[in-house]
């Protein structure tokens, strides 16, 4: 009964942030039209180097599976960005913090059902019909194939705990608000780092294979080279397999962590009196 | 505007100082835009890296180029950088009241209080990273071409501020304009490739339709490849006068319908 | 010399559904609605009047004050400030040199300096001429007592000070005219009244013209010979403070609670103060007019008659003021079901056990 209750209290964060989601009606159709704009530019781009190569394939895309893989990162980038730390920073800088930590309820896990409620609204509102269209371009437009029903279905779960590790990852990188003021320059350099060296920017393919060797043992690629990768069918059963296993393991590594460093963060704020 | 001018260094001094109550802020803002322009120079890394040779670009051609456009950019982002509030927030949570109600030029109140250190932090990157990379480009360096280059760099930061302008006074009737001027702002990320061959379409979106091509490839192409870099001068310039005349536009007819806020 | 002759300011709205698929359906719908916030205000300020602009929340007094004060342009009628419009670029400047604006809830000042660097600036601004800035950043200083956090940063400030502060920056240029917005918000009571008393004087010393918006009835009563009443962006009183005191009276509520239930006999003995008891009797709200019987005595004898574990004072808001007149009942009793609720917020804070309404 308990339990239940305390699932109310958090599914309501769901349910809030859920709806938020479709309240920025402005802000969808311009992210939409510059999603379309970048999308336009990096395929050109890819274009040309694809033209430059004379290969058909730069480490192992094809054109029609780089173009895919641009879009969909990029739709994805929108739908798993939670802005976990964002909201930290901001409860740091006007004290709201304070009132935070005297509900009954666990910050993190506020975080983190907002977070589920959020991906959920974006990926009704920008996902879904982005991924399709840019699917059906893809495939019909530039002769993508590969495509399999089941790595679609289970893309979905997959690009749920990339949502959920970066959730835990900013919640982390949120605790730096605690000792700054700067947070915006801090949080553009530590989204950019994790889309960058999770495959969101240049697919993780194109890196140094040491580079490569080193990513596999970190969380980052879990984010989003694998669920997308699952979703172009690049992705053989086995590293499926892997990569779910390693994200499961990393959501509950970097929570504890993080569940850890707040502590750490809240008595400083018990100090200075928020 | 004159009475804005002599003001003008004493606003900056009052930044600087008040930025100097937060040190750590500072050095991690400058750390953070350090971070952001390796990554980002990384991935034009990768990316070419993937193919042979383009044209006359070499990746240390490419890494001056990268250097420039960081400069005009940095210099704009020092003392301008107030202009994406304005796109985000400033006119929804009515943060203009203040400015107007003084006789003296809003706008300039606004943009004259924010000093950035990031962006001396990104100047030093790139001056640092041309620095580096322009002996290793043949480049014959005359006082024509070097003066020119400067100028290039000077211009540009006013074509910056006026696209910046210009798509942040959008937030007057859009209330927050940050999306688009970030999708505007962000296909200056694009001069940073061999604009040239990179197949018609895109070179000619990059000098026709957004004017980044023009006034941050184009000069260092030409420096490069021995042109006259006054030619981009001349182009920088133009977009510089075109976009800074629009975005003043675009402003005075905004602020006619700010609405504070508390309504 | 102010004149407002038939302003309005309308604002649009979007119209926003209700529920998932309201929400959904506002995607896609570009509705209106038109708020008119001030709806054909005309009135004049004569120089070295004293005005209280008073109303509900929402009312229209920020947005006449920031028409005034050039942050918003009037969507119809005009604004003459000795002559000129403060929302015309060509007469914008010559406007704001004669006047000085104070936003309750917004500074004006720099949060990482120390005051003197932010006046200095403003001596720029202003271009006040050096001698002139010395003296009258000396009077100031002396009048609003701030010798003490003049060289410290903004940010290290009690809002009373900030206030204080706030209003001399506003001051500096020697102003014929004085906006001020909720000055005396969030303020305690010794802290706002000394701030009122600053005022006070201010205004003696230099003649300002005053126009001031306030929730407090009591920042009105001595601050202000005029009073201009608005609601729902139309004016519905314009006179003078006596007038609406009289028209009204000075209510305070009083709510005590009890150690033990209040006797019926007891309620009954202070039947002149039209007690309302709550249903445990544990609570029991009365309404007195101070103008007619000493709030002392009364509590005097509240306190000898019950066994009283706290009390609280509430002074009359300008809401309350409002609704008299909007109702047009002068009647003496002031009490309905919105009163007690608010008495019953105001119970709910901590602090101070005597207090204005919000």
């Amino acid at each position: 009964m308990k339990a239940f209750r305390k699932l109310k209290i958090y599914s309501a964060f769901t349910k809030a942030n859920f709806l938020l989601a479709f309240a920025y009606r402005g802000s969808v159709f311009l992210w939409l039209l510059g999603g379309l704009l970048t999308a336009v530019m990096s395929g050109l781009l890819w274009w040309a180097v694809f033209s430059f190569g004379g290969s058909d394939a730069i480490g192992g895309f094809s054109y029609p599976q780089m173009l895919l893989y641009t879009v969909l990162s990029a739709v994805c980038a929108e739908v798993i960005y939670c802005g976990t730390a964002d909201e930290i920073a901001r409860d740091v800088r006007n004290g709201m913090i304070g009132m935070r930590l005297s509900k009954p309820i666990s910050y993190q896990g506020m975080q983190a059902a907002s977070a589920v409620g959020n991906f959920s609204g974006k990926l009704v509102i920008v996902g879904i019909p982005m991924m399709t269209i840019g699917t059906l371009v893809a495939v019909f437009g530039f002769g993508l194939d590969g495509i399999q029903w089941y790595n679609v279905l289970l893309f979905i779960p997959t690009l749920f705990l990339g949502m959920m590790l970066n959730n835990a990852l900013g919640f982390m990188f949120g605790q730096i608000a605690f000792k700054t003021q700067a947070m915006w320059g801090v949080l553009s350099m530590t989204d950019l780092f994790i889309s960058f060296l999770s495959g969101a920017v240049v697919p993780l393919s194109l890196f140094p294979s040491w580079a490569q060797n080193i990513l596999a043992y970190t969380p980052f690629p879990s984010v989003m080279s694998l669920p997308v990768r699952l979703f172009l069918g690049m992705n053989s059963w086995e590293q499926t397999l892997i990569g779910l296993c390693s994200s499961v393991f990393w959501i509950v590594v970097l929570n504890v962590l993080g569940a850890l460093w707040y502590k750490r963060s809240v008595r400083h704020v018990v100090v200075f009196g928020g | 505007m004159l009475k804005e001018l002599r003001l003008y260094p004493k606003y900056v001094a009052m930044s600087v100082k008040s930025s100097l109550s937060y040190k750590t802020d500072a050095i991690l803002q400058i750390i953070s835009f350090a971070v952001t322009e390796a990554v980002s120079l990384a991935t034009i890394y990768l990316i070419v890296g993937a193919v042979p040779s383009v044209g006359i670009w070499t990746f240390e051609a490419l890494a001056v180029l990268f250097g420039f456009t960081l400069i005009p950019k940095a210099i704009d982002h020092m003392f301008f950088d107030d202009l994406w509030i304005l796109a985000y927030w400033a006119v929804r949570l009515g943060e203009l009241d203040p400015y107007l109600t003084k006789p003296i030029n809003p706008l300039f109140q606004f943009l004259a209080k924010t000093f950035k250190w990031a962006g001396a932090g990104e100047l030093v990157v790139g001056v640092v990273i041309m620095c580096i990379f322009a002996p290793q480009c043949a480049i014959v360096w005359t006082a024509s071409n070097t003066i020119a280059i400067i100028v290039c760099a000077l211009l540009g930061m006013f074509v910056f501020t006026g696209i910046k302008l210009l798509f942040a006074s959008l937030a007057f009737w859009v209330k927050s304009s940050g999306v688009i001027l970030n999708t505007v702002y962000n296909f200056c990320n694009y001069a940073k490739y061999p604009v040239r061959y990179m197949g018609k379409a895109f070179m000619s979106i990059m000098f026709y339709v957004v004017p980044f091509g023009l006034f941050l490839y184009y000069p260092v192409e030409l420096l490069i490849t021995g042109g006259n870099v006054w030619w981009a001068a001349l182009w920088s310039s133009i977009a510089a006068v075109v976009l800074i005349t629009l975005g003043l536009f675009v402003w005075h007819r905004g602020i006619r319908r700010y609405e504070s806020i508390g309504n | 010399m102010i004149q407002l002759i038939n302003v309005e300011k309308h604002f649009k709205k979007p119209v926003r559904g209700k529920g998932v698929w309201g929400m959904v359906k506002t995607l896609f719908s570009r509705k209106y609605t038109l708020v008119k916030a001030v709806d054909g205000v005309s009135f004049d300020i004569a120089d070295g009047e004293a005005v209280g602009y008073i109303g509900a929340n929402g009312a229209g007094k920020s947005t006449t004050i920031k028409m005034m004060s050039g942050i918003l342009t009037p969507s119809s009628g005009e604004i003459l400030i000795d002559g000129k419009r403060p929302y015309k670029s060509k007469e914008r400047n010559a406007v704001l040199k004669n006047i000085g604006v104070v936003f309750g809830q917004k500074t004006q000042l720099w949060n990482d300096l120390p005051l003197t660097e932010t006046y200095d600036l403003l001596k720029g601004i202003y271009d006040i001429d050096g001698d002139e800035y010395k003296k009258r950043l000396g009077d100031l200083v002396e009048l609003l007592d701030m010798k003490e956090f003049l060289s410290a940063p903004v940010r290290t400030l009690s809002l009373g000070q900030r206030m204080r502060a706030d209003l001399a920056a506003a001051m500096l240029h020697n102003p014929k005219t004085l906006f001020l917005d909720e000055p005396t918000i969030g303020l305690d009571v010794l802290v706002k009244r000394n701030l009122i008393a600053a005022i006070k004087s201010i205004r003696a010393k230099y003649n300002t013209t005053l126009l001031l918006t306030t929730h407090a009835m009591s920042d009105i009563e001595q601050l202000c010979d005029r009073v201009i009443v608005l609601d729902k962006g139309k004016i519905l009183f314009d006179g003078t403070t006596d007038g609406v005191k009289h028209m009204f009276g000075d209510k305070r509520n009083i709510t005590v609670m009890l150690k033990a239930p209040a006797t019926p006999d007891a309620l009954l003995r202070f039947g002149f103060a039209f007690p309302e008891a709550s249903d445990d009797l544990m609570q029991v709200k009365f309404t007195v007019d101070a103008e007619k019987q000493h709030v002392n005595e009364f509590l005097q004898d509240v306190l000898g008659a019950f066994r009283v574990e706290d009390v609280k004072i509430v002074e009359t808001d300008i809401e309350e003021v409002v609704r008299k007149i909007y109702e047009d009942g002068v009647t003496d009793n002031a009490s309905g079901d919105a009163e007690t609720a608010r008495v019953v917020d105001n119970a709910g804070n901590d602090g101070a056990t005597v207090e204005d309404g919000e």
